[in-house]
């Protein structure tokens, strides 16, 4: 498999415990540290912890196609 | 400045029965408080050409202590209708190591995704989709 093959892959396995969640990735590798509901309850979980180390990210629920949305 | 498409995980639906993934325009910013530099946030955001501005959930302008002003109020209208109120705030935009004077909308409900809108983002770039190749092309304007 192609390394980039490969990331994406990874990528896609990383997110599917994570539909429609908010989690905290590692900057290093591709971890995901923590998740959380909401992006508040994140941060609290991730509590002394300084929030700089991570990468946050929205995962999109996998089951409906986006258009401009805010909601 | 290039970055890929993210590849996300899909269900197939009976419209799209063999959609097991899709592609999403996501990128890595940096969200900087112009008046305390040291309180910044690495967030992933999607870049919405739909989106008049740029939106973010209000627990970031939090964690990274902007002083909002909620006189600067901006009411926004999603596709299914309803309206959210946001404030508008300016910040320090980072992308690919280049730090933009720029602002955002900050939103106090759950947003369903950060997005990059056209007051905000597609002002300061010229915005290139190759959804063929997966790439995304950011060309500062300044």
């Amino acid at each position: 498999m192609e390394n980039k093959e490969k990331a994406e892959h990874d990528f896609l396995d990383l997110l599917k415990p994570y539909e429609d969640m908010w989690i905290a990735l590692s900057k290093d590798n591709p971890i995901v540290i923590g998740s959380a509901k909401t992006l508040e309850e994140l941060f609290n979980k991730l509590g002394e912890e300084d929030y700089r180390k991570f990468e946050f990210m929205k995962v999109p629920a996998f089951n409906v196609c986006y258009a401009p949305h805010y909601l | 400045m290039k970055f890929k498409f993210i590849r996300i995980p899909a269900k197939p639906s009976p419209a799209f029965p063999n959609k097991y993934s899709t592609l999403v325009p996501i990128i890595p910013v940096r969200l900087i408080n112009k008046a305390k530099q040291d309180k910044y946030i690495d967030i992933r955001a999607m870049i919405d050409s739909g989106a008049d501005v740029s939106i973010f959930p209000m627990s970031i302008a939090d964690k990274i202590e902007l002083n909002i002003d909620r006189r600067k109020i901006q009411q926004i209208r999603g596709i299914e209708q309803s309206i959210i109120e946001t404030y508008r705030h300016e910040i320090y935009l980072e992308i690919g190591g280049w730090k933009f004077d720029t602002d955002a909308c900050f939103c106090s409900k759950d947003i369903t995704f950060p997005v990059l809108g056209r007051h905000g983002f597609f002002n300061l770039f010229e915005v290139r989709f190759d959804y063929e190749k997966e790439s995304i092309e950011l060309k500062p304007k300044i």
